[in-house]
C-alpha cells in the first residue's frame, strides 16, 4: 500500500503543474491530531489529495510529491462546524473573521434565500470565506397550503435548509403554529429539506419533536428539561445546536476591528448586542417586577449535559452559536459555558462530528478521516487541555486548500 | 541600571548568608505585577522586607542587599485564599498541605471539624514541621443544642484563641426550623461579644436570608437550591455579607487528573463525577431531584447564575468571595472553581474575588488579599499571564509566605 501511494505522488508530481499541485495535494506532517471521533495521534502524518483526506495515521508517511506543512508543536482538527449562524450577505470581514478563527462550515441561520444561495455561491467561486449551506426563510404566519408551496419552492432551488423557525416559548407553541409546523414537516420529507426549529423552552422543543422536528437551533433557556424530555430528543434521534451561552454575559471582551460588536473595557456585563446584561438579553426571562434575570445561562448549561447523557453514543448536542459576531470572541464565548459540564473529547465531538451531522454533511466533514473533505486547522496549541486552545487556529485548510496562513 | 543590579548581587553574595537574608528581604523584579486591587502594573519591582511588603512599583528600584528573584515573563499575585477548606491533621497533613501550596494557597479557613485540630495544624505548620498555608482555626458548635449550650460552646472557643465558627448548617428546604434560628441567634450574640466570625452554611435562598437575618454575615456557599432573587441579593448587600464560592459545587469533574497524594482520583473514562469520585448527578450530597427522586446537577446553573446576582447588587463588589469547601488538595479543585466564575465574572473580578474579597472574608483583610505595601508578602509568582484567562492562574511557579520562599519550581516545565 505504501508503495502504491509513492508511485501515486511520483506520479501527480510530474504529471501536474505545481502550483495546481501545490494547491490540492498535502501532507501535513509532525501534527498532534485529533481526529474528531475521539481518537488522538501524538505524532502523525495526514495526506490531503484531491481536496480530501487519503490517509491519517500515526508516525511518519511518504509525503514525495506532496506540499509538507510541517506541524511540529501543532494540533491538526476537523474544522470547526457552526451549525446555525447568520450570515446573509457577504461581507468579506465576516468570512474572513469566521475562517480564521477555524470555522470551514457554517448552516445559515436563515434570512431570504437568494442571499444565502449567492453567499454560498461568491465563496464557492474562490472569495475567501467559510462553507456556507444555505437555507430558506419559511414563515409559519400562513395556511399549510401556504408553507408547503414555501417549502417546494426551496426544494426548487436546490435547498436543503429550512432557516430558523421560531416556536413560541411559553407557555407553548399554539396549536396553529404547530399545525402549520407539521405541514412543512411533512412537505419537507417529501423533497430533502432538513427542517430547523427554533425552541428555546423545554416545552416549545418537545412540540418540535411531537411534530416530527429532528433539528433544534437552540438549547432550551427558559427552564430545566427534564429527563422526559431529553428522553424524547434521544429517542427520535433529535440533535439541539448549543448555543449554550446565550444567556452568559460578555465582559471586557476585545473584538478586532472590524467586528459587529465591541465589548468596551469598562468591567461591565453586556449582552451580545453590546448593551447592557441581563436586561438586553433577547426574549429574557423575567421576574414579576419585569426584571431580567439572566437565569437562562444557568438553564442551559445543565440542560445540554441533561440532553446529551439521554443518548449513550453521545449524538443529541451539537454546535450553534447564533450569532453574527464574527470573531474567535464567540466561539470562547460558547466554549466556556460548554467546558463547565463536558470534557473537552466531547466539546470536539460536538464541533465535529455532532456539527457535521446537524448540518447533514456527517459523512464529508467533521473528523480527520480518510475520504472526507480535507477541512483541516492546525493549531499552535494543544486542544485536548482546555478551550482556550482551541483559539489558536494557525492554518486553515478548506477541502485541501490552504485559506488561512498565520504561521 | 542593568550594572547596578549586577553589582547589587555581587555585594548580595559576598557579605550576607544567603540562606538567612534570603528568608525575608526579597526584591522581585521584571514581574507583570496584578495587585489584586485592580491594578495591573506591566512591568514592576515588589519589595519584601520582615515578611512584608515594603513596595510594590513599576519599573526597577534599588535591590542592594536584597535577594533578586527575577520574574521575567512571570505574573506576581497576592497568594490565592480559601475561604472555606476541609483540612485534616491526620496522616495526609503534610501532603495537603503542600499541595495547597504549590496550587498558590496561602491562606485558608478551616471548614470546621474540631477547634483543637485545627489548632494543632496550624501549629505544626507555624512551627515549620512542613510547609503548608497559613490555616486559620475554626471550630464546631452544634445547632442541636441548647441556646445556652451553644453560648458555652462560644465561650469555649474564644478561650482557645479562636476567631471562627466552623460551617453551621441550615435546613435549606423549605428553610431553616425556629429551633434552628434560636440557636443561630444565641450563637451570633454571644460570638458578637467574644470577637469571633460565625461562619454559616446556608445552601437554599431562604436559608440565606434567614441566617443573615439572624445576624449572620458570613455564607460558605453560593445558595445552590434556587435562583436567587433581586430582593435577597439586596439583603446581603444591605448587611455587608460576603458568600463564599462552591460555584462549582454541582458541575461535574470529568478526566480530571489529580497528582498523587489527592485523596480523589477521577478516572480518565469520560464520565462525570461528583466530587468525590463517584457518578455524577447521584452523587452530588443533598441533590436537588425531581418528583421521581433522581438527582438533577441543577445545582451547577443555580450557582452561577446566584453569584453575580449577589456580585451586582453592590456597587463596591465585595459580596462575593472564594471557598471550595473540598478535602481534595489540588489544582483540580482549583481549575473547577474558577472556570464557573470564568463564564460570569471578568479576570479582574476573579482576581478580586479569591483576593482582597476572601481577605475580607477570613478577616484579614488588613493583611493579605493585595499586594500593597504593609501586607504580608503573601506572594505567587505564574508562570503565564492571569489577565488572560483561568487557566493561567494554574501555573504557580514561587510561593512566598510572609516573605519566605517555601515553593520553587522554575526548574519543573509548565503543563502548557
Amino acid at each position: 500500500m505504501k508503495a502504491v501511494l509513492r508511485a501515486a505522488c511520483l506520479a501527480g508530481a510530474l504529471l501536474i503543474a505545481p502550483g495546481v499541485s501545490a494547491a490540492q495535494d498535502v501532507a501535513i506532517t509532525n501534527a498532534r491530531i485529533i481526529v474528531g471521533s475521539g481518537q488522538v495521534i501524538n505524532s502523525g502524518t495526514i495526506i490531503v489529495k484531491g481536496g480530501k483526506i487519503v490517509s491519517v495515521a500515526a508516525g511518519a508517511a511518504p509525503a514525495q510529491g506532496l506540499r509538507v506543512i510541517d506541524a511540529k508543536g501543532m494540533s491538526a482538527m476537523p474544522g470547526f462546524i457552526d451549525g446555525h449562524k447568520h450570515v446573509n450577505t457577504y461581507n468579506a470581514e465576516q468570512m474572513k473573521s469566521l475562517i480564521e478563527a477555524g470555522y470551514t462550515t457554517v448552516l445559515a441561520g436563515g434570512g431570504p434565500v437568494e442571499q444565502n444561495l449567492a453567499l454560498r455561491d461568491r465563496i464557492e467561486k474562490g472569495e475567501v470565506g467559510p462553507r456556507v449551506i444555505p437555507s430558506g426563510q419559511i414563515n409559519l404566519r400562513q395556511t399549510p397550503a401556504e408553507a408547503r408551496a414555501a417549502v417546494q419552492a426551496l426544494a426548487a432551488k436546490g435547498v436543503k435548509h429550512t432557516g430558523e423557525i421560531g416556536l413560541t416559548p411559553e407557555p407553548a407553541p399554539p396549536q396553529s403554529e404547530i399545525e402549520v409546523l407539521k405541514a412543512i414537516v411533512d412537505e419537507a420529507k417529501k423533497v430533502g429539506v432538513q427542517v430547523n426549529v427554533h425552541a428555546v423552552s423545554s416545552p416549545a422543543m418537545v412540540a418540535a419533536i411531537d411534530a416530527g422536528v429532528t433539528r433544534l437551533v437552540h438549547l432550551p433557556n427558559k427552564d430545566f428539561s427534564t429527563y422526559e424530555q431529553a428522553e424524547r430528543v434521544a429517542q427520535t434521534g433529535s440533535i439541539v445546536a448549543g448555543l449554550i451561552a446565550f444567556g452568559a454575559p460578555n465582559i471586557d471582551t476585545l473584538s478586532p476591528a472590524p467586528a459587529a460588536v465591541q465589548w468596551p473595557k469598562d468591567n461591565t456585563t453586556r449582552f451580545r448586542d453590546g448593551k447592557p446584561w441581563p436586561e438586553a438579553i433577547a426574549g429574557a426571562n423575567r421576574d414579576p417586577k419585569g426584571r431580567a434575570l439572566g437565569t437562562e445561562a444557568g438553564y442551559t448549561i445543565v440542560n445540554a449535559r441533561r440532553i446529551w447523557d439521554a443518548d449513550p453514543n453521545h449524538q443529541t448536542i451539537s454546535y450553534s452559536t447564533d450569532q453574527n459576531a464574527t470573531d474567535l470572541v464567540v466561539l470562547e464565548h460558547e466554549l466556556k459555558s460548554f467546558s463547565l459540564m463536558f470534557s473537552m473529547a466531547d466539546i470536539h465531538k460536538i464541533i465535529g462530528p455532532n456539527a457535521a451531522r446537524f448540518v447533514g454533511m456527517a459523512d464529508q466533514i467533521g473528523t480527520l478521516e480518510p475520504g472526507k473533505f480535507a477541512d483541516i486547522l492546525l493549531i499552535d496549541g494543544n486542544p485536548t487541555l482546555n478551550i482556550y486552545e482551541m483559539l489558536k487556529t494557525k492554518v486553515v485548510l478548506k477541502e485541501g486548500k490552504v485559506v488561512v496562513d498565520k504561521r | 541600571m542593568r550594572t547596578f543590579v549586577v553589582a547589587a548581587g555581587i555585594a548580595v553574595a559576598a557579605l550576607i548568608t544567603p540562606r538567612l537574608a534570603s528568608a525575608q528581604d526579597v526584591a522581585i523584579t521584571n514581574a507583570r505585577i496584578i495587585v489584586g486591587s485592580g491594578q495591573v502594573i506591566d512591568s514592576g519591582t515588589i519589595i519584601v522586607k520582615g515578611g512584608k511588603i515594603v513596595s510594590v512599583t513599576s519599573g526597577s528600584t534599588p535591590t542592594q542587599g536584597l535577594r533578586t528573584i527575577d520574574a521575567k515573563g512571570m505574573s506576581a499575585m497576592p497568594g490565592f485564599i480559601d475561604s472555606h477548606k476541609h483540612v485534616s491533621n491526620g496522616e495526609g497533613a503534610a501532603g495537603q498541605a503542600r499541595l495547597l501550596l504549590e496550587a498558590g494557597y496561602t491562606t485558608v479557613l478551616a471548614g470546621g471539624g474540631q477547634a483543637d485540630t485545627n489548632i494543632a495544624l496550624r501549629d505544626r505548620i507555624e512551627k515549620g514541621e512542613f510547609i503548608g498555608p497559613r490555616i486559620i482555626a475554626s471550630g464546631q458548635i452544634n445547632l442541636r443544642q441548647t441556646p445556652a449550650e451553644a453560648r458555652a460552646a462560644v465561650q469555649a472557643l474564644a478561650a482557645k484563641g479562636i476567631k471562627h465558627t466552623g460551617e453551621i448548617a441550615l435546613t435549606p428546604i423549605p428553610g431553616p426550623t425556629q429551633a434552628e434560628i434560636e440557636v443561630l441567634k444565641a450563637i451570633v450574640d454571644e460570638s458578637k461579644k467574644v470577637g469571633i466570625q460565625v461562619n454559616v452554611h446556608a445552601v437554599s435562598s431562604p436559608a440565606m436570608v434567614a441566617a443573615i437575618d439572624a445576624g449572620v454575615t458570613r455564607l460558605v456557599h453560593i445558595p445552590n437550591k434556587d435562583f436567587t432573587t433581586y430582593d435577597q441579593a439586596e439583603r446581603v448587600a444591605q448587611t455587608g455579607s460576603i458568600v463564599a464560592g462552591a460555584i462549582a459545587f454541582g458541575a461535574p469533574y470529568i478526566d480530571s487528573l489529580s497528582p498523587a497524594p489527592a485523596q480523589v482520583q477521577w478516572p480518565k473514562d469520560n464520565t462525570t463525577r461528583f466530587r468525590d469520585g463517584k457518578p455524577w448527578p447521584e452523587a452530588i450530597s443533598g441533590a436537588n431531584r425531581d418528583e421521581k427522586g433522581r438527582a438533577l446537577g441543577t445545582e451547577g446553573g443555580y450557582s452561577l447564575v446566584n453569584a453575580r446576582r449577589i456580585w451586582d447588587a453592590d456597587n463596591t463588589r465585595q459580596l462575593i468571595s472564594y471557598s471550595t469547601d473540598q478535602n481534595a488538595t489540588d489544582l483540580v479543585v482549583l481549575e473547577h472553581e474558577l472556570k464557573s466564575y470564568g463564564v460570569m465574572f471578568s479576570m479582574a473580578d476573579i482576581h478580586r474575588i479569591i483576593g482582597p474579597n476572601a481577605a475580607r472574608y477570613v478577616g484579614m483583610a488588613d493583611q493579605i488579599g493585595t499586594l500593597e505595601p504593609g501586607k504580608l508578602a503573601d506572594i505567587i509568582l505564574i508562570d503565564g499571564n492571569p489577565m488572560l484567562n483561568v487557566y493561567e492562574m494554574l501555573e504557580t511557579k514561587v510561593v512566598l509566605k510572609e516573605g519566605k520562599v517555601v515553593v520553587d519550581k522554575r526548574s519543573t516545565p509548565s503543563t502548557r
